[in-house]
């Protein structure tokens, strides 16, 4: 297995200027050696950052771009979408983005069709689009490759990835059963009502609401965590700008940060949130 | 009835009082100020009053503006409005030593460079229009029409993106807006969210 990585950079650069190096290195891993017809495998791009340079998120916030994969796959192979790990914040005057910095793992789930030829391995390739930034923004875009056996023989899994994928999976947002969610609008704000299924509600030190949806939430507004006897509140603003299109639906990321007791240090929770919105703004 | 928590409504009070009022509201005066061009002068909003008047935040270094400049749009936009006796203002935010800041001397190299043709470069380097509008990304438009309300504030276009070749596929809300008020019809898209940079203030 190998991997191979083209740099192309941005075109749109006044043609006169030298184009600037990229700050962001991607490849194209698999979590196994090997795939087997009709099984379903991870793969993933890899994007590495350099220290303050970030990437964007599927909604890339205020400003910035979303960073998109188009693959290049064999055409019996079956892709699944990019399973987003939970953004990060990045707060500027007037604006806030979302998105991630140091690595991250963008992995989708392939799978060979089950009558896929053995005889040879498959070139898996993606070209991977984004926009880096960090006091300023540069456009990214590479095409990477991965060649994999198709093989009969259960998959071995790959020493250098896959404890990063088992890590990255574990994180991924989850479909949550312990809390629930209601939203519904109160003038300007979106109040997302959170409960706990439990009568041992944990308690959190603070949470806050990634929106799928641009143009929903006022990004760069506080995000303010109230409890009371039913359970938690984050109070949401409403974009100032409100949508072409009404949206009655509440989508994203909520991240959950359990209240630390001396010398603990929790990990944060992160769990998708869909749920429709009362009373259409 | 709940009842909240004595945090809670601290909480809430807190937040009630400290979210910033918009200066600029869509469908209200659109706030006055001065600022300085690149030849040196003064120019007042208000001067332009009885003109339809055009806000354009722009950083030349961000790819979304070049997209823009590149394809040679603003110039065109910037053109045609000259032409139907439009008022168009770019308008620098970027700090001294951020990404895009414009000297005198760098904003006119910028314009002849580029064949732009605003009516004027302004530059607020200390960023107190571009709060005062919160202006959020460059490009960042705003259509004032000829009695001084804002009736257009968001994307120059439809199409977030940084590929040149997505302009003429793209819903030009500027031009819409700008249709409308000649028209004497009222705005129909009076605010979209605006993409780009963040503003580098």
């Amino acid at each position: 297995m190998y991997s191979v990585v083209l740099s192309l950079l941005s075109p749109l650069l006044p043609a006169h200027a030298a184009p600037p190096p990229s700050h962001v290195q991607a490849e194209l891993v698999a979590e196994t050696d090997s795939l087997r017809p009709g099984q379903p495998a991870w793969i993933a791009v890899v994007l590495t950052m350099e220290p303050g340079w970030h990437v964007y998120w599927h909604n890339p916030g205020d400003s910035g771009l979303s960073t998109t994969i188009r693959w290049d796959l064999p055409g019996s192979f079956d892709i699944g979408p990019i399973e987003w790990p939970a953004p990060s914040a990045f707060a500027g005057s007037e604006v806030t983005s979302y998105g991630y910095e140091g690595q991250v793992m963008l992995m989708s789930r392939v799978t060979p069709s089950a009558d896929a030829s053995t005889a040879k391995p498959a070139m898996l390739g993606a070209t991977v689009k984004w926009l880096e930034c960090r006091e300023i923004c540069l456009n990214g875009s590479t095409e990477v490759r991965l060649e994999l056996p198709i093989d009969q023989a259960v998959p071995q899994l790959n020493a250098q990835w896959a404890n990063a994928f088992a890590v990255a999976r574990r994180r991924l947002p989850r479909v949550t059963q312990q809390w629930a969610f209601q939203a519904r609008w109160q003038a300007r704000q979106l109040l997302l009502q959170i409960q706990y299924a439990d009568d041992l509600e944990p308690e959190l030190s603070g949470a806050a609401l990634f929106p799928l949806q641009p143009g929903l939430i006022e990004h760069n507004a506080p995000q303010r965590l109230t409890h009371d006897s039913d359970g938690y509140t984050l109070e949401l603003s409403g974009a100032f700008v409100a949508p072409l299109k009404p949206v009655d639906r509440l989508q994203g990321v909520l991240v959950l940060q359990p209240a630390a007791d001396p010398g603990e240090a929790p990990e944060s929770i992160a769990v998708q949130v869909d749920v429709p919105i009362e009373r259409i703004r | 009835m709940r009842r909240m928590s004595m945090v809670g409504w601290a909480a809430v009070m807190v937040l009630a009082l400290a979210r910033p009022a918009v200066a600029a509201e869509v469908g209200e005066p659109a706030p006055d100020f001065t600022l300085q061009d690149v030849t040196g002068h003064a120019r007042t909003l208000s001067e332009f009053r009885g003109k339809i008047v055009v806000l354009e935040w722009v950083n030349p270094e961000c790819p979304f503006v070049k997209k823009h400049y590149d394809s040679d749009n603003m110039q065109r936009l910037q053109q045609t409005a000259a032409a139907q006796g439009i008022v168009w203002l770019s308008i620098n935010s970027s700090a001294i030593g951020k990404q895009g800041h414009l000297s005198p001397e760098l904003g006119g190299e910028f314009l002849t460079a580029r064949g732009a043709s605003p009516a004027a470069l302004l530059l607020d380097s200390d960023g107190a229009v571009g709060h005062l509008y919160s202006a959020k990304t460059t490009p960042h438009l705003f259509v004032i029409n000829p009695q001084g309300v804002l009736v257009y504030a968001g994307a120059i276009d439809s199409i977030p993106s940084t590929d040149a070749g997505d302009v003429s596929k793209a819903v030009n809300y500027v031009q819409l807006a700008i249709n409308d008020v000649l028209a004497g019809r009222p705005v129909e898209t009076v605010a979209t969210q605006s993409y780009g940079c963040s503003v580098k203030y």
